[in-house]
């Protein structure tokens, strides 16, 4: 450290230093003024421009989104839409970051999981209004709107009920074929087809059971219908998780892990699924009609079946996954007229078919729900027949407590794998997620 | 010196006809020569496998049509690069990507030399305090300064524009790269410089005729830290842009993973794209790299 620094160059020059301080400051200047951009809504030909955030955004779901939105263009000259795609993991990420610093765009395509978020923070516009006067109550799915209902906290419309989602179990029916069975019926055929279909020596299992993450989901769909319980709550407010038919459902379908199943399933989430059932190392598969055009694309549509959840042994068909996926308006947009417009073209008649046919979704127009497309879907078909069972309820996640997915990801993920390792029972399991979800549900009825 | 070379010639020719004793100690050496030598390759061929594996299934799942399950990618396909090239707009987002990265690039390398060379041989008030500060800068993660600087941005009118990207990852990567650079440039000195303005040299002229060819490894090392950061970073290219023609090559490949779907074909094409421009920047200046890293860190 005793070395000379030298403050100062001998043969400094002053006018150079000068020089090139202001052509920096130049060039960032006009670097700046090059690249700025507002967006004010409005272009100048007095067009009014609707910013449109997706939140699922995947390379075919982005060209049916485009060709929705210039449909909508086509039928309403004078309103562009700008399309912008989010990746599904992290899209709320940047939609909190734009609330907090009031950039939000006009309308969005929340997950009705994260309606209950969105709603609290002020967000959503409510759509009750616009959705009476425009005559779509009767037009639409009355189920499908009541779902769009409860997703979130205040119990209004924030989301349209254009399209859903509905649980089904997918087989591959050629495997089924070769070992002599036919498609399930019951739940029993489906244990014995789940036994039946397993050759662990040759790498092959009857079933993939969501281990990892995202396993609630396929741990409703599979435990609650078979249990026959068609609420997540009591009257009293307390959960149903430990009901003894919700614990005696789960322990059947725990029990199917490492026997039926790839012990690998432990940490299996949606995409080694989709990975396993696609490869042909499982035989049955859990999720939702969303997923068909995937596996379609991966084995080929002669090969997949698709049955809707089976009634239970006190003969209720609880039908789980009516996830609502519609769209939704910021209450900030200055817009809202031109954007009320659009979603009320994603309902219609035209717009509804398209989106719902392309996306794969069940359709909330009542007329488009009677096309042929929806009839040549088994997935769909399945899902369509279910609600037709006059004894079918829906089973209503309570996505309108904030703290649902925290308890339902973060919370309970470790302790469900604890179980499948037998390290923790499954009464126990259930036992202490029921505390935590009553005491969410009472925490919510006091406000 | 010269004396001692005649003798230990002399003494290498005595020893070597002597065979009879050596036999014993060659095999003996032999073997374990082969035990050493097992014991390095095993290792090294266990641990490559662990690190080419996820490599070769990328490369599998890129070149090998849908729905195939064999393990070489035969028959070949190139639909998987068409898909993510022209369907999911890849071409834009690299072009995209390139922009940002080689830009964050020479901001970063540029302003680390000016700032480093000001760190090494200035001495001014605060300056371990200065250097302290920048070292608790990278302790900050960068998702907590997302809202202030969307504010930021908004004001000066640059969201949704690739510079907000230049900018942000320049000034994150910029602590470390300072620190770096003028642990480079302590270790040329100074009397170097001094040399050359007793020639006539103006302080700038000295740097850039006498200093900088000698800091190579260190514009090396500074400069492909800032380019690969700047090319991986997600967070701040989701976060700033907000349309689709200027999103990067992190965000394009997210888009791969839908919640219903994940097309692992168009996925690992899109992972064989994106890797290319670091694959080939790591093969060009790895040498520097090591030697840069070494150097800077060790000595300065």
């Amino acid at each position: 450290m005793k070395r000379t620094d030298n403050a100062q160059s001998p043969t400094r020059s002053r006018k150079g230093r000068t020089a090139l301080a202001l052509a920096a400051i130049m060039a960032s200047t006009l670097a700046l003024g090059a690249c700025g951009s507002g967006s004010t809504g409005a272009s100048d030909s007095g067009e009014v421009v609707l910013e449109l955030w997706d939140t699922d955004t995947r390379p075919e779901r982005t060209e049916n989104l485009k060709k929705l939105i210039s449909m909508f263009e086509a039928k309403n000259p004078g309103i562009k839409v700008n399309y912008l795609g989010l990746p599904t993991d992290s899209y709320m990420q940047k939609i909190s970051t734009a609330i907090a610093t009031k950039a939000t765009p006009d309308l969005v395509t929340p997950k009705a999981s994260d309606v209950s978020a969105l709603v609290a923070q002020g967000a959503l516009a409510p759509l009750d209004q616009d959705f009476k006067d425009g005559g779509w109550e009767e037009k639409i799915s009355p189920a499908m709107t009541k779902s769009s209902k409860a997703a979130s906290p205040d119990g209004k419309l924030y989301l349209t009920p254009a399209t859903s989602l509905a649980d089904v179990i997918y087989y591959r029916s050629d495997f089924m074929k070769d070992a002599g069975l036919s498609a399930p019926a019951s739940w029993d055929d489906f244990y014995t087809a789940a036994d039946k279909l397993t050759d662990k020596g040759a790498g092959k299992f009857g079933y993939t059971l969501r281990g990892g993450n995202g396993f609630f989901s396929q741990f409703v769909q599979m435990v609650y219908p078979q249990s026959g319980v068609d609420t997540f709550f009591r009257e009293d407010g307390t959960s149903t998780l430990d009901d003894p038919a919700v614990v005696a459902a789960a322990q059947k379908y725990v029990d199917l892990y490492g026997k039926d199943t790839a012990g690998s399933d432990l940490t299996a989430d949606f995409k080694t699924m989709v990975a396993q059932f696609g490869a042909g190392g499982a035989a049955m598969l859990s999720h939702s009609i969303g997923s068909y055009p995937t596996h379609v694309a991966a084995i080929g549509a002669d090969k997949i079946g698709a049955v809707a959840p089976f009634p239970a042994d006190n003969g209720k068909t609880v039908l789980t996954g009516r996830m609502t996926t519609g769209f939704s308006m910021f209450q900030a947009s200055p817009h809202k007229e031109a954007a009320w417009k659009f979603l009320e073209y994603t309902m219609s008649d035209e717009g509804n078919s398209f989106w719902a046919q392309k996306s794969g979704y069940l359709p909330g127009n009542l007329e488009v729900a009677k096309e042929t497309w929806v009839t040549e879907n088994p997935a769909m078909q399945a899902s369509v027949k279910a609600v037709e069972d006059s004894k079918a309820v829906v089973l209503e996640q309570p996505f309108y407590l904030p703290e649902f997915n925290s308890i339902t990801t973060t919370d309970m993920l470790p302790e469900w794998q604890r179980v499948l390792q037998g390290d923790l029972s499954v009464k126990d399991f259930l036992t202490q997620s029921a505390e935590k979800l009553t005491k969410a549900q009472q925490k919510h009825a006091k406000k | 010196m010269t004396s001692l070379l005649p003798k230990a010639h002399a003494a290498g020719r005595a020893i070597a006809p002597e065979p009879i004793p050596a036999r014993p100690i060659s095999k003996l050496k032999a073997r374990q020569r082969r035990i050493d030598r097992v014991l390095t390759y095993v290792p090294l061929a266990l641990f490559l496998i662990f690190t080419l594996v996820p490599f070769y299934w990328m490369l599998l799942f890129a070149f090998r049509p849908t729905g195939s399950t064999s393990l070489v990618p035969w028959p070949i396909t190139f639909e998987h690069f068409e898909t993510v090239w022209n369907g999911s707009g890849f071409g834009i987002y690299f072009k995209n990507s390139l922009f940002v990265a080689v830009m964050s690039l020479l901001c970063s390398t540029v302003i680390a030399l000016l700032g480093g060379y000001a760190l090494a041989r200035f001495r001014f008030r605060g300056k371990t305090l200065f250097l302290v500060a920048m070292l608790c800068t990278q302790f900050v993660p960068g998702a907590m300064m997302l809202i202030p600087l969307f504010e930021i941005f908004n004001a000066v009118g640059l969201t949704n524009s690739l510079w907000s990207l230049i900018i942000s990852d320049t000034v994150f990567h910029l602590p470390l790269s300072l620190i770096l650079m003028s642990g480079f440039i302590r270790n040329v000195p100074v009397e170097l410089e001094e040399a050359a303005w007793v020639d006539g040299c103006t302080r700038i002229q000295a740097f850039r005729l006498v200093v900088l060819p000698l800091l190579k490894p260190g514009i090396v090392a500074v400069g492909s830290f800032a380019f690969i950061s700047a090319w991986n970073n997600f967070l701040f290219a989701i976060m700033f842009i907000s349309s689709q023609d200027q999103f990067t090559v992190p965000v394009g490949l997210s888009y791969l993973l839908g919640e219903f779907g994940a097309d692992f074909g168009a996925l690992a094409a899109g992972g064989v794209i994106a890797i290319i421009p670091v694959v080939l920047l790591f093969a060009y200046v790895q040498k520097f790299l090591v030697q840069g890293l070494s150097a800077g860190a060790v000595k300065g």
